[in-house]
């Protein structure tokens, strides 16, 4: 496990090196440029757009650039934002515990969720809740992010006025633990919504493939508990490929979801990413998409690591 | 100043207002209600008064928080803030060159730590604003002083390099650029400046509101100042709520979360209308909208192309459909607002048959397949604006089947805001026709010729008239309103007959208030100018 670990940890330097050059020169590529806001100025000059260049260093060429950022990142420092004039890293930290608010909520409940529907629909095949639920499911998976968000506000906070209509907590008045609750219930519906649609056929399919195998068969007949035999022996082997995929899911989910955080305002990193790209904010975009990419790129070690785990055949060597 | 916000949801100036249905109730109930909130479409940058880029919501929230010398009334006029009177050659706070300006501070003025607002702190500004390592949002007008000097902690004199007749309003009028505190940036290096935390944590002020916090992403919060020299505000506490989506702030506001959404999208108006308490106002700007005309192209160079063109447009039919009849036409580049606006002159006809015959003259031909050809070529422009701003996307539809009707072929071609204003519009290709919205932002017309004079910052099309140029020229050295009003009229013509921008319309700025008295916008300013007059009624 440990020389598995090594490997795939070596292995994951180069691979996070060749994604943020690739990120940085693309990012470069794009039309536009931070410099864009500036251009728009009352009074701009061309002298003066230049000395804005020069102070973000944007008149060298890219590869110097990169390897300047790079040199700044193995000292800790993403660089300050071109926009808000705050270090990147700060920026972004302090939308974090925001993500991780929403984010922790929607993966819980999207899992929980999911299990339920996924077995249930398993152990009671083709029957009329299987149905609903497979259809409900396609439904869910089908409907936009940015269609269910508003048609959620419209419902639950302007019509029935059930729920705050956007934020993390209210602006006025108590913000105590229930009233961030009440905040967290239409995003974290929103996205959990999507994402149990989609796991929950993970889970029902692993489930039918593995209720019908062997050694689910030998288990009845020594007449063991339909309870037992669906706990311990057909969840557990139906277990390995849903992790992968809620794994892989909740490494996406840190970065933020861009389009629920924008319909309910929510402050996450998912806004600030969208309001980065649109002002071409370099270090902001990089300090996110690393943070990111190192995520992913550790979320895919975790998985397989789970696998072996889970499952005694899997060897990690 | 350029509009055209990205994501193309804000056309110019826009605000927005939220909370949470529960959270305004309980302080509509509570008596009074001593907490007002202000939505944000965009997160403020910063706060820092001379810290850039300009953004329409980061001065709406430094308008509460920081005072400059002067304020431009909505009628355009200016009357004294932190100065004790407006300097004029009358008054000798001019000079009769128009080049030494001797300016007067008011008494009584002090910032939240305690000091007075005094020339020191004026000075610093213009310390900042003129070192080229500073990042400043703009420094128009500053870049013309040659001298500064304290006087006495109530009065400096300044000297311009040149005449320079709308100084004052683009120098001291706004909050950005605004005056700093002195003792915020003392003994700072450029750098230092730069990456200040003053920015996001400003905690020396002089405006009727003090900051209290800034949750990153979601709110900016303020609350009265007791020392401010002004009237006393009535509203204890304002939250400005960050709510980046027009839908979600229409949302809000129908969940009664909302006191002030300032730059509704015409389409929600009937909405708006709807809501109980709500008022809504409409107001001139100093914005228009117009599409450039791109020289490099030889077909817009002649001027019956470009004439035809603009008579070719049905533009009445846009503003009625699209803009609910809330703006004005134009006849060339100056806002109805702006006393640069010549009212006797009128915009072109809609008139597809004279609009026909001079691209005839012209040597346009009618082909079989109903566009015009001119040696083997078609009459074929592409016509780029920002994506995603429907109202403009409307607009592109309109004039596409108004000019298929003169046999001119419109392709359209949008860019993302970043990149139309960074690359596509600088670099001359990729667009024949561009539609923008410009901004002077100031009552005065500051820099009339960076648009179309020759060689001009905004010169997208590189439009180029030695008549125009002339009398930008002339211009721009004048020192009295009245003496340069006649110039700018000549300018007006010239632009109107040469069409180096098809004109379009001057919108009004659409804001709603909600359950509060003493909302009053103004062209010239933030809406939160007259912050201290803002009342909750419920």
């Amino acid at each position: 496990m440990a020389r598995f670990l090594t490997r795939r940890l070596l292995q994951a330097v180069p691979v996070l090196l060749g994604i943020s050059f690739l990120l940085f020169v693309l990012m470069h590529a794009m039309p536009g440029g931070p410099l864009a806001m500036y251009v728009q100025q009352p009074g701009m000059s061309k002298d003066r757009l230049a000395q804005l260049a020069v102070q973000m260093g944007l008149n060298k060429p890219v590869w110097v650039q990169y390897t300047e950022w790079l040199a700044g990142v193995l000292h800790g420092n993403f660089g300050y934002s071109y926009i808000y004039n705050e270090p990147a890293t700060t920026m972004m930290l302090q939308r974090f515990p925001a993500t991780m608010e929403l984010m922790l909520t929607a993966f819980v409940v999207s899992v929980v969720g999911s299990f339920a529907l996924g077995i249930f629909g398993a152990v009671r095949q083709y029957s009329i809740w299987d149905h609903l639920i497979t259809t409900l499911s396609y439904f869910g998976m089908a409907m936009p992010t940015f269609w269910l968000g508003v048609l959620m506000l419209i419902l639950f906070a302007v019509d029935l006025h059930w729920f705050p209509s956007g934020g993390l907590s209210s602006s006025t008045g108590p913000s105590g633990l229930g009233d961030r609750l009440r905040h967290l219930v239409l995003p974290a519906s929103t996205l959990a919504v999507f994402l149990i649609a989609q796991q929950s056929r993970y889970v029902r399919s692993a489930m039918l493939e593995v209720i019908r195998a062997d050694f689910v068969r030998t288990a009845r007949a020594k007449g063991l508990g339909e309870r037992v035999i669906m706990w311990r022996h057909a969840l557990r082997n139906a277990l390995i490929p849903v992790v992968t995929v809620m794994v892989i899911n909740a490494a996406f989910l840190f970065g933020g979801a861009l389009v629920t955080e924008t319909i309910y305002s929510w402050p996450g990193m998912g806004l600030l990413f969208i309001n980065a790209i649109q002002q071409a904010d370099y270090p902001v975009i990089m300090a996110i998409v690393s943070f990111l990419s190192v995520v992913i790129v550790f979320a895919n070690i975790v998985a397989d690591m789970l696998y072996g785990l889970l499952d005694p055949r899997v060897r990690l060597s | 100043m350029l509009t055209a916000c990205g994501g193309g949801a804000t056309p110019a100036a826009t605000g927005s207002a939220a909370s949470t249905p529960a959270t305004t109730a309980t302080a509509a109930s509570g008596g009074g209600g001593t907490t007002a909130i202000v939505g944000e479409y965009e997160e403020p940058d910063t706060l820092n008064p001379i810290g850039g880029p300009l953004m329409f919501f980061a001065q709406e929230v430094q308008e509460v928080l920081f005072r400059n010398l002067f304020v431009l009334n909505p009628d355009g006029s200016l009357a004294p803030d932190l100065a004790a009177e407006v300097p004029s050659a009358t008054n000798g706070g001019i000079s009769a060159d128009g080049l030494t300006y001797d300016v007067h501070l008011r008494s009584g003025a002090k910032w939240t730590d305690g000091n007075p607002v005094s020339s020191q702190d004026v000075y610093m500004t213009y310390q900042l604003e003129t070192n080229p390592s500073v990042k400043v949002a703009s420094n128009l007008g500053w870049n013309d002083v040659a001298s500064f000097t304290i006087v006495s902690p109530t009065e400096f004199k300044i000297i311009l390099k040149k005449p320079d007749q709308p100084f004052l309003a683009t120098v001291f009028t706004q909050t950005q650029p605004g005056i700093v505190p002195a003792a915020a940036f003392k003994g700072m290096s450029a750098d230092q400046v730069n990456s200040s935390t003053f920015g996001h944590n400003p905690t020396i002020t002089d405006g009727p509101y003090k900051f209290v916090s800034w949750q990153p992403g979601s709110s900016i919060t303020v609350t009265a100042n007791p020392d401010w020299y002004g009237p006393k505000p009535k509203i204890q506490t304002i939250v400005f709520k960050i709510i980046p989506s027009n839908n979600t702030l229409l949302t809000t506001a129908q969940a009664n979360g909302l006191n002030v959404y300032a730059g509704v999208p015409s389409q929600q108006v009937p909405e708006i209308q709807k809501i109980a308490g709500s008022q809504l106002h409409y107001t001139n700007s100093s914005l228009f909208e117009m599409i450039y005309t791109n020289q490099r192209n030889p077909i817009l160079q002649d001027v019956r192309v470009r004439q035809a063109l603009e008579m070719g447009i049905d533009r009445q039919a846009i503003v009625t459909t699209l803009l609910q009849g809330k703006a004005t036409l134009l006849a060339a580049d100056q806002s109805p607002a702006s006393w640069g606006y010549d009212k006797s002159l009128q915009p072109w006809p809609y008139d597809l048959k004279q609009a026909g015959a001079l691209l005839d003259q012209a040597g346009w031909t009618m082909g079989n397949d109903g566009y015009r050809r001119k040696n083997g070529k078609t009459l074929q422009l592409v016509y780029a604006t920002t994506s995603g701003n429907t109202t403009r996307e409307a607009t592109q539809r309109l004039v596409q089947a108004s000019l298929k009707q003169i046999g001119v072929e419109i392709q359209i071609h949008n860019y993302a805001a970043n990149a139309l204003f960074g690359t596509v519009l600088p670099s001359g290709q990729g667009w024949d026709l561009a539609e923008v919205a410009y901004n002077d932002q100031a009552a005065n017309p500051a820099s009339p010729q960076a648009n179309f004079g020759t060689g001009g910052a905004f010169n997208w099309g590189k439009f180029s008239d030695t008549k125009l140029d002339q009398l930008y020229a002339q211009q721009s050295t004048m020192t009295d309103q009245s003496q340069r009003q006649p110039v700018m009229f000549q300018i007006e013509q010239e632009l109107h007959d040469q069409l180096p921008s098809l004109w379009l319309y001057s919108p009004q700025g659409i804001s709603a208030a909600f359950n509060m008295s003493g909302y009053q916008p103004n062209p010239w300013m933030q809406d939160t100018w007259n912050v201290y007059d803002w009342a909750l009624t419920k």
